[in-house]
């Protein structure tokens, strides 16, 4: 009985701490380079995004989930705002196909297509980006900044403080954030949560 | 047409007002009773594929532990305009005693960070609550066996 209870405290301790330590990336944190699929079938690579560039929106994010559906055209929004300013959004999907076929590489194009992305969505079928980032469910946003060939990390969360209702949010923290680093400032809130959906890990 | 209408109307009524409905403050008030009941919290959505598939394990869990002081709480974070579908789904899933409506729309983060600071916002969730302290913390679907392991000191 006395080892049981022992055991049992040691699996409860265990899964806080695994997922304490689950993330990747923090706050100020220089990022890895990658180069991803996008969806027409080019390799892409953050630098690669647009001419004086200052940064990315780097948005994880998959076509069957609902909270992902609700944010695409605030993300569509994102993207036409600080595409030009320096900002370019990059959408994406590390959700394993075969747990949700609604992800598969055709149906991300078949959604980019639809809802006209504006940005590429590219697929991490390794999920090694994700990984990496320490995402862990979508919609999750990393919002980096370059510095000389790096990117480093600023931001890291949510795109705002309502999900459900476009109309009633208070804060557009990806926005607030974007909006201090071109006036040179420091983030202000540089870390935020939301409830999104589970990123479906591969079986290794 | 009208009495259809009418109908409908009292029957959202009647529902809304028998169905648990919890913010924060009402989820910090039921855990933090200092009784020797072992409070199982679970977050999930109709949406989230991995917590439709636990449902029955928690359903299973309770029914193996009713004569013990045990309470479950299944908490849908569904959108609130959606809580008649969410019902529906619930009655079929015949977890409909369990289940609670999430009424937390605004700034998730603060209530998230109040639940458990480690908790990155994905689900499910599973907590546990014994004399007013959180005993377990899982973001990753449950099984019987971990359930059963968690609790097993705690359920009398």
């Amino acid at each position: 009985m006395k080892n049981k209870n022992v055991k049992s405290l040691l699996l409860g301790v265990g899964l806080m701490l695994s997922s304490a330590f689950a993330s990747g990336y923090d706050v100020s944190n220089k990022t890895k380079p990658f180069q991803l699929k996008n969806i027409d079938g080019n390799m892409l690579s953050l630098e690669q995004m647009t001419e004086n560039q200052k940064g990315a929106i780097v948005v994880f994010t998959c076509n069957h989930c609902p909270f992902a559906k609700a944010y695409e055209d605030r993300i569509i929004a994102l993207d036409k705002l600080f595409k030009t300013q320096g900002y370019p959004v990059i959408a994406i999907n590390s959700n394993d196909a075969v747990k949700y076929p609604d992800d598969s590489f055709e149906n991300m194009q078949i959604r980019a297509a639809q809802k006209g992305f504006t940005f590429p969505y590219l697929v991490d079928e390794t999920q090694e980006i994700a990984k990496e980032y320490g995402a862990t469910k979508t919609p999750q946003v990393f919002v980096l900044q370059k510095d000389k060939k790096d990117f480093v990390l600023r931001y890291v969360g949510a795109i705002d403080d309502n999900d459900q209702n476009p109309a009633q949010v208070k804060e557009k923290y990806v926005e607030m954030a974007i909006g201090n680093l071109l006036k040179g400032e420091r983030v202000q809130i540089s870390t935020t949560k939301a409830i999104g959906c589970t990123i479906k890990w591969k079986k290794s | 047409m009208r009495t259809f209408v009418f109908v409908l109307f009292s029957w959202a009524i009647a529902f809304s007002q028998s169905l648990e409905k919890w913010d924060y403050k009402r989820l910090n008030y039921v855990t933090s009773s200092d009784s020797d009941t072992l409070y199982v919290v679970n977050f999930w959505a109709t949406w989230c594929k991995p917590c439709v598939e636990e449902l029955p394990d928690l359903k299973e869990f309770y029914q193996h532990h009713q004569d013990k002081k045990l309470r479950l709480f299944l908490v849908s974070l569904d959108a609130v305009k959606d809580s008649l579908r969410t019902l529906q789904f619930a009655k079929n899933k015949a977890i409909e005693p369990f289940l609670v409506l999430w009424q937390e729309a605004q700034k998730p983060t603060t209530w998230i960070n109040q639940v458990e600071k480690t908790w990155s916002g994905s689900i499910p969730v599973t907590l546990m609550y014994y004399k007013g302290k959180k005993v377990f913390f899982t973001e990753s679907q449950l099984d019987t066996e971990t359930l059963q392991t968690a609790s097993q000191k705690f359920l009398k």
